[in-house]
């Protein structure tokens, strides 16, 4: 029974070991020049069906492989990848500077595999935290002894901070689920500052002053969440998630210090109920707390509680014989924890997608795709900046 | 995780840079820097320089004379007989002949038709070592010249060179030298071209001898048969000493300047860098974008003023110990060198000339250098070539009013951090 489950698993696990093994938490790509603060911008590990309802990630109807919803993954029942592939075109404006951006991202990607015997599932995921990607130029001009030459400044940051974490998901009861997730913060960041003199105001060749270094991200974390159906109409679910100091190390060749971060415990709950037969609404919301206590981010981070909300409606849709495909609207907001110039900066977007449930058994979706697009603007006293951003989740699941 | 796109949104101006960096210069005096200047000569021949020069009193200063010795003979010429068929004849006689002599009017001084008169020289000779007191100046041989200068030689005749209609000068010569420079035993066997007309200062770049013969198939009729130069120099006086003080580069044979440098532990900020950060401050490779060695050019001794673009290189001194003939090191100038122009060394010369040091000086300060090799604190100026001219180019030295400094741009930075 064993070795031929193994047999048709082996495909699917070197499918996911190849991604995971892919060039590690280079985290995720940079999106909003929100991420030149803080810890960066928070990238969540959300699916595209979470995306398109506009969900914080838990409570949806069905079965999930989210770290942010630990106890879903119990309604798997079989082995199941997901890989969510992200991208996403950005305008903005800063006091009348043009901004663009344009990124692609895998922000998310799982796998499950179930214990029948314990009627629960083994889960690994690895997930976005932070991006930390971005870039600031400046021109000024400087006297250089008896001559002056224009310089440009330019100072990057390429990486970011993403999270692997095995998790148990168990089913307790037909309505009653309960998951944890342990792993660990991991990725890098490298900063560079690059001083070029303008050679032909100084004829001689000067070269361009260079500074910077790389910090490995490293620190524990861990969830643990409860999924509820009080009736056949309505689920409810909440997850705790702790994380401990998160340790940035710098590289043997780096002389900037090494730093520590307090993360804060984030609460997450969400709701889906049936309001017809063949359509769902979802409301979830989270919270977290990054001005608690003395984080390390000496005082970049926004002081009180951040919250997010968000809900959507799934229509099951149309179907095709065993075949069915989900439509989605949502909406959500969501505050952002690191302060931009002073100013306490949020996010809203309009949300819509797709499910296409390709090859269904049951109630189990063995292959299937889901698209999510996000319609958003994010405000900051003197930035706003608009967005597109894409989603698009591959389920694969089987013996 | 991956990215497989990026287009990163990029803030332009603002207080976005997290790191302050200052920049600013910092002028060393040699004092500071540098010590052990010396000015060596002789590296190189006259010979090795591939053209020969003509002065008369060039600058009331400039005396030099081109020595020349030619291949032998042909032994058969491929002629016309008087049937009209062109076939070998071995039997030539040579009536006569002409030098022709080539000139750079661009790298020449004169104003005017120049006279330039050919002597053939009476006494032995070597080409590759003679000079303007030794006749032969090997390490085995030391030969001075009865008269210095190439002086006793038998006078040929004179020819004018009118800069408006050629740029080459003929000189007749007759069958007597030609009989004479046939025998290619006779190490005496050579001509020398003088310049006669006062002031004028000649390079002169390529030299044939064209003689005539009457071949026995026809001997009617006189044809040229061309030699070529087997070994050509000249010879110049005055010959010059090294200079008390100031530096020297360039020359035939060449001149070199060597120093050494050592930086100080720490160094004083300008006004305006010391605003920023505190001084002194001890020297980091990182913090060099550029070094320059600034120089002063200065007028050479008359005579020896450049004509013509001087190109200057700077090469570390491998084994200072076995100096004037220690090793260098690969340049640091470039494969063309620093290009100075003539007009910097003419009357009056007071040009500020910047020597890229920009890696070196980071090497030094690094104690090794980027692949972890050895960095020698001793610097060679030098010409791209040597030698490439009879003139060299001179720079303030220690204790003139412009001494050598050291300028280093500089920037520091508060170092980038995490937070």
């Amino acid at each position: 029974m064993i070795s031929s489950r193994l047999r048709t698993l082996v495909p699917v696990l070197a499918t996911v070991v190849t991604l995971f093994l892919s060039p590690l938490p280079g985290p995720l790509a940079g999106q909003s020049l929100l991420s030149t603060q803080g810890l960066g911008f928070p990238l969540e590990p959300l699916d595209a069906r979470s995306r398109a309802l506009g969900s914080m990630g838990l409570g949806l109807s069905g079965a999930a492989l989210l770290p942010t919803d630990p106890a879903a993954a119990a309604g798997l029942r079989i082995p199941t990848v997901n890989i969510s592939v992200q991208p996403l075109w950005g305008e903005g404006d800063l006091e009348g500077e043009g901004l663009e951006s344009r990124s692609t991202r895998f922000p998310l990607m799982g796998l499950a595999y179930p214990v029948s015997e314990l009627r629960g599932m083994v889960t690994l995921t690895f997930g976005g935290f932070m991006d930390q990607r971005w870039e600031v130029e400046e021109e000024r001009t400087l006297s250089l002894g008896d001559t002056t030459t224009q310089v440009t400044d330019i100072f990057k940051s390429d990486g970011g901070v993403s999270a692997v974490r095995i998790g148990w998901s168990q089913r307790l009861r037909d309505n009653l689920s309960v998951g944890v997730n342990v792993g660990t913060h991991t990725g890098s960041v490298r900063r560079t500052f690059i001083r070029s003199f303008d050679s032909l105001a100084v004829r001689e060749g000067i070269q361009p002053f260079r500074d910077g270094g790389k910090w490995q991200f490293s620190g524990l974390t861990g969830s643990v969440g409860v999924n509820w159906n009080p009736s056949t109409l309505l689920r409810v679910a909440g997850s705790v998630t702790w994380s401990g100091d998160l340790d940035a190390e710098p590289g043997d060749d780096t002389k900037g210090e090494a730093a520590t971060f307090a993360l804060p415990l984030q609460l997450r709950v969400g709701a889906s109920g049936l309001l017809t037969p063949r359509l769902i609404l979802h409301l979830s919301a989270s919270r977290s707390d990054w001005g608690e206590n003395d984080n390390g981010l000496q005082g970049q981070a926004v002081e009180g509680p951040v919250w997010g909300f968000g809900g959507g409606v799934e229509w099951e849709g149309p179907t095709w014989g065993a075949r069915n495909f989900p439509l989605r609207l949502g909406y959500r907001y969501t505050e952002l924890p690191f302060l931009f110039q002073g100013a306490e900066p949020s996010e809203t977007a309009f949300t819509a997608g797709l499910g296409l449930n390709l090859t269904r058994a049951e109630n189990l979706i063995l292959a299937g795709m889901d698209l999510g697009v996000e319609r958003g603007e994010r405000d900051a006293g003197i930035l706003s900046e608009t967005f597109w951003r894409g989603t698009v989740t591959f389920r694969v699941a089987g013996w | 995780m991956t990215a497989c796109q990026e287009e990163l949104p990029t803030a332009e101006g603002g207080d976005f840079l997290p790191v302050t960096a200052i920049s600013g210069e910092v002028q060393l005096s040699y004092e500071e820097f540098g010590s052990d200047l010396r000015v060596l000569g002789g590296y190189g021949t006259a010979a090795e320089l591939g053209a020969t020069f003509l002065a008369q009193g060039y600058q009331e200063n400039l005396e030099a004379r081109t020595l020349l010795r030619f291949s032998s003979y042909p032994e058969v010429l491929s002629v016309r007989d008087s049937t009209g068929t062109t076939r070998p004849d071995s039997s030539l006689t040579f009536v006569g002949g002409k030098v022709v002599a080539f000139l750079d009017t661009v790298a020449s001084v004169y104003e005017g038709p120049v006279t330039v008169a050919g002597n053939a020289l009476t006494e032995e000779w070597h080409p590759r070592s003679a000079t303007w007191e030794f006749a032969v100046d090997t390490v085995a041989d030391h030969r001075p010249w009865e008269t210095a200068g190439a002086g006793n030689a038998d006078f040929l005749g004179t020819a004018v060179w009118d800069p408006e209609e050629a740029d080459s000068l003929v000189l007749e010569v007759d069958s007597a030298a030609v009989a004479r420079w046939a025998d290619t035993t006779d190490l005496s066997r050579g001509l020398r071209l003088d310049a006669v007309t006062e002031g004028t200062f000649l390079r002169v770049t390529t030299v044939r001898l064209m003689l005539t013969t009457r071949p026995s198939s026809n001997p009617d009729t006189l044809v040229d048969a061309s030699v070529a130069v087997q070994g050509a120099t000249f010879v110049y006086q005055p010959v010059l000493e090294s200079p008390e003080s100031g530096l020297r580069v360039g020359g035939a044979p060449a001149w070199r300047s060597v120093f050494r440098i050592d930086l100080p532990e720490t160094v004083e900020g300008s006004e305006e860098l010391c605003q920023d950060v505190a001084c002194p401050f001890s020297l980091e490779p990182e913090m060099v974008n550029a070094a320059f060695l600034v120089l002063r050019t200065t007028e050479p001794e008359p005579g020896f003023q450049p004509t013509d673009t001087l190109r200057v290189d700077v090469r570390t001194v491998l084994e200072p110990s076995l100096l004037p003939k220690s090793p260098l090191g690969p340049t640091l100038a470039g494969f063309q060198g620093l290009r100075l122009p003539a007009t910097y060394f003419q009357e009056g010369a007071d040009t500020r000339v910047q020597v890229p040091l920009t890696g070196y000086i980071q090497n030094l300060i690094r104690g090794e250098t980027s692949s972890g090799g050895p960095v020698s604190n001793t610097l060679a100026l030098l010409s791209s070539f040597e030698p490439v001219s009879l003139q060299f180019g001179s720079f303030q030295g220690p204790g003139m009013e412009h001494p050598p400094e050291l300028r280093l741009v500089l920037t520091l930075g508060e170092g980038v951090q995490i937070r």
